[in-house]
C-alpha cells in the first residue's frame, strides 16, 4: 500500500486549499460520524443493503443504526424504504444511497485521493 | 465509531480502507451466487443435457444454462465496478478497465456461435470445441475475480478457478477415451462438487473482525 508523492493533488487545489475545503465538508452533521461515512462508504459500493446486513457489518444496536439512518436521511444521502419481511413477524429495511449521497461520497473519496497517510 | 465530531482526514482514509474490507467480504458472499450457477450450469451440460445425436438440442440446452450462469456473474461487475472507485481512491492498485455487458455477451455468443458451427461442420472436433469454451470461460472468470478481488483471490476462487482450467485440459487430454464418457463423467462431476463447495464456503464467510486490516 504505497502512497503517492505529495500530500494532496486532485482537484486542481493547493494542498492547503484542499484540506480546508475537506474540513468544510466535514463540518456537515451528517458527516460528523465516522460510523455515517462508513455506511456511506459502503452504499456507495453497493447502491442498496437491507438494514440487517448493515447493523451485522457494522456491529450496531437497532436504536443506533435508526439513528444515524435518520441524520442520513435528513440530509438527503439515503432513502429507507420498508417492506413486509417474510422470514420473520417483523419489517425489513431496505437503506438505498440516493445521487446526492453518491456524490458527497465521491467529492469526499475525491479529497482523500493521494493522502500520504 | 460512535463519537460525534468531524474526523481527520486520516481518519476518513482509515474508515475508507475498513470499507474496502467490508466490502470485500461482502463480495466473496455474493461470489456464492455464481459458483452455484456454475455448478449447476456444468453439471447439466455434462450430466443432463441430451446426448448425441441431438447436438441442437443439447447445444440449446448448454447455451440456456450457461447463459444464466454468465448473467450471474455479470450482476457482480457493477458492484466489482464502483468497489473499483472507491479502491482507486485509496489504494494505488493498477486501474484495470471493467469490461461491461456490451463486450461481454457479444463475446460470449460469438464463441457459442463458433462452437455451434463448428458442432454442425466439423462434428469430430466437437469435444475438442466444448473444451476451448471451459478454457475460455476459465479465463473469463479470472478476469472476473481479479476485478472483484484485486489484492488476493479468496481460496475458493482460487479452487474453482484452478479446477476449472486442470478439467479443460485434462479433457483434452482425455480425448483419444473419447468412446468412454465414465473418465469426462469422473472429472466434471469432481469439478461440479467443488463448484458447490466453493459456493457453500463463500456463503457461510463470517464478517471482518474490527481489528482485521486490509490485506496488500
Amino acid at each position: 500500500m504505497k502512497g503517492k508523492p505529495g500530500i494532496l493533488v486532485s482537484a486542481g487545489l493547493s494542498p492547503g486549499e484542499a484540506i480546508r475545503s475537506l474540513n468544510q465538508q466535514l463540518s456537515d452533521p451528517s458527516l460528523k460520524s465516522s460510523t455515517r461515512i462508513l455506511m456511506l462508504i459502503l452504499l456507495t459500493m453497493n447502491k442498496r443493503m437491507g438494514s440487517s446486513e448493515l447493523r451485522a457489518l457494522m456491529g450496531l444496536g437497532k436504536g443506533s443504526l435508526e439513528n444515524h439512518l435518520e441524520k442520513m436521511e435528513a440530509a438527503g444521502q439515503v432513502t429507507i424504504r420498508k417492506s413486509k419481511s417474510f422470514r420473520g413477524n417483523g419489517m425489513s429495511q431496505t437503506v438505498e444511497v440516493t445521487e446526492k449521497g453518491l456524490r458527497d461520497c465521491k467529492v469526499l473519496l475525491e479529497k482523500i485521493r493521494g493522502l500520504d497517510v | 465509531m460512535a463519537r460525534e465530531s468531524a474526523a481527520s482526514p486520516i481518519e476518513i482514509k482509515k474508515i475508507a480502507e475498513r470499507a474496502l474490507l467490508l466490502q470485500s467480504y461482502l463480495l466473496r458472499r455474493a461470489w456464492g451466487v455464481p459458483y452455484a450457477a456454475w455448478s449447476l450450469a456444468l453439471f447439466v451440460t455434462v450430466f443432463v443435457s441430451p446426448s448425441e445425436p441431438d447436438v441442437a438440442l443439447r447445444l440449446i440446452v448448454d447455451i440456456a444454462v450457461s447463459g444464466t450462469a454468465l448473467v450471474a456473474v455479470l450482476w457482480e461487475f457493477r458492484r466489482a465496478r464502483d468497489t473499483a472507485d472507491v479502491r482507486n481512491a485509496i489504494i494505488n492498485v493498477r486501474r484495470s478497465k471493467p469490461l461491461g455487458y456490451r463486450v461481454l455477451l457479444p463475446t460470449w455468443v460469438t464463441i457459442y456461435a463458433i462452437a455451434i458451427l463448428t458442432v454442425i461442420f466439423f462434428r469430430p472436433q466437437a469435444v475438442l470445441v466444448l473444451v476451448a469454451v471451459y478454457g475460455t470461460l476459465a479465463a473469463y472468470f479470472y478476469y472476473s475475480l481479479r476485478m472483484s478481488f484485486p489484492l488476493r483471490l479468496p481460496p475458493e476462487g482460487k479452487i474453482a478457478l484452478s479446477s476449472l482450467a486442470v478439467a479443460a485440459i485434462v479433457s483434452v487430454g482425455l480425448l483419444p477415451l473419447l468412446g468412454h464418457p465414465a473418465p469426462y463423467g469422473i472429472l466434471w462431476g469432481m469439478i461440479v462438487a467443488l463448484w458447490g463447495f466453493a459456493s457453500a464456503y463463500a456463503r457461510t464467510r463470517r464478517p471482518p473482525a474490527p481489528t482485521e486490516v486490509i490485506p496488500t
